[in-house]
């Protein structure tokens, strides 16, 4: 899963260096967003430490 | 500020932050040190503003783009900050080695502090915005096209990291081998 939000980021920068605006804008946007979601799933994990 | 002026000062910061991943890679490959699933988000925080930083290499200078590199900036300040948040209870084992008296997690969150700064500043400079010059990537000059071809190669190297690391999978949360050669 991380790699792919890696290979979504790829893809935005190929769609930059292929003059594509408006592609690479909402590619960027879904990466954001498959970003915020990966660190929403690994934010909540339990914390290994005891208080 | 020259719109071309623009295209070279964030083609210098592309070049800055593609360092900072390649000094990640360096402690990973040299010291050894496999990075966990926040410090490897982390690092997608900073391709985040790479992007916003080869959209104004490419498509020329736009509040949109800046927009772009904050909104990447702010996402890896916060997962920075979280992890900071895991290792500053007294008692809390690090992750990690240190640099210059601060972990990786920690320089990350003042980076990215810098990033937000340092784009508001240049966003501000409206002369930059009033020649819309679209041209491609073939038509840019030799050091925009480096520092585009640095960054695209950068994101790839970290995909390809990544992929061996965790694979297609979960990463886990203190990786110790790549799942690739496991």
């Amino acid at each position: 899963m991380m790699s792919l939000i890696f290979l979504l980021f790829l893809i935005t920068c190929l769609l930059i260096i292929k003059n594509k605006r408006k592609p690479a804008y909402v590619m960027f946007a879904v990466s954001c967003v498959a970003t915020l979601y990966w660190f929403s799933f690994h934010a909540t994990d339990p914390l290994p430490i005891l208080l | 500020m020259s719109e071309t002026l623009s295209r070279h000062l964030n083609a210098l910061g592309a070049l800055a932050v593609s360092l900072v991943l390649l000094f990640a890679f360096y402690s990973q490959f040299v010291d050894g040190d496999l990075p966990c699933p926040l410090c490897l988000l982390q690092r997608i925080g900073f391709v985040a503003v790479l992007m916003g930083l080869c959209a104004n290499v490419v498509f020329g200078p736009h509040p949109k783009h800046y927009a772009m590199m904050i909104i990447g900036a702010l996402i890896g300040g916060a997962i920075a900050l979280r992890q900071v948040a895991l290792h500053v209870i007294p008692g809390t084992p690090f992750y990690g080695d240190a640099f210059f008296g601060y972990h990786f997690y920690t320089w990350a969150f003042i980076v990215f502090g810098i990033i937000i700064f340092g784009s508001a500043i240049i966003m501000s400079f409206g002369e930059q915005y009033q020649h819309d010059v679209s041209s491609t990537f073939a038509e840019q000059s030799p050091f925009l096209k480096f520092s585009v071809a640095v960054v695209f190669v950068v994101i790839l190297l970290n995909l390809l990291s990544t992929f061996a690391e965790c694979g297609p999978l979960v990463c886990p949360d203190n990786p110790t081998e790549y799942w690739l050669f496991s």
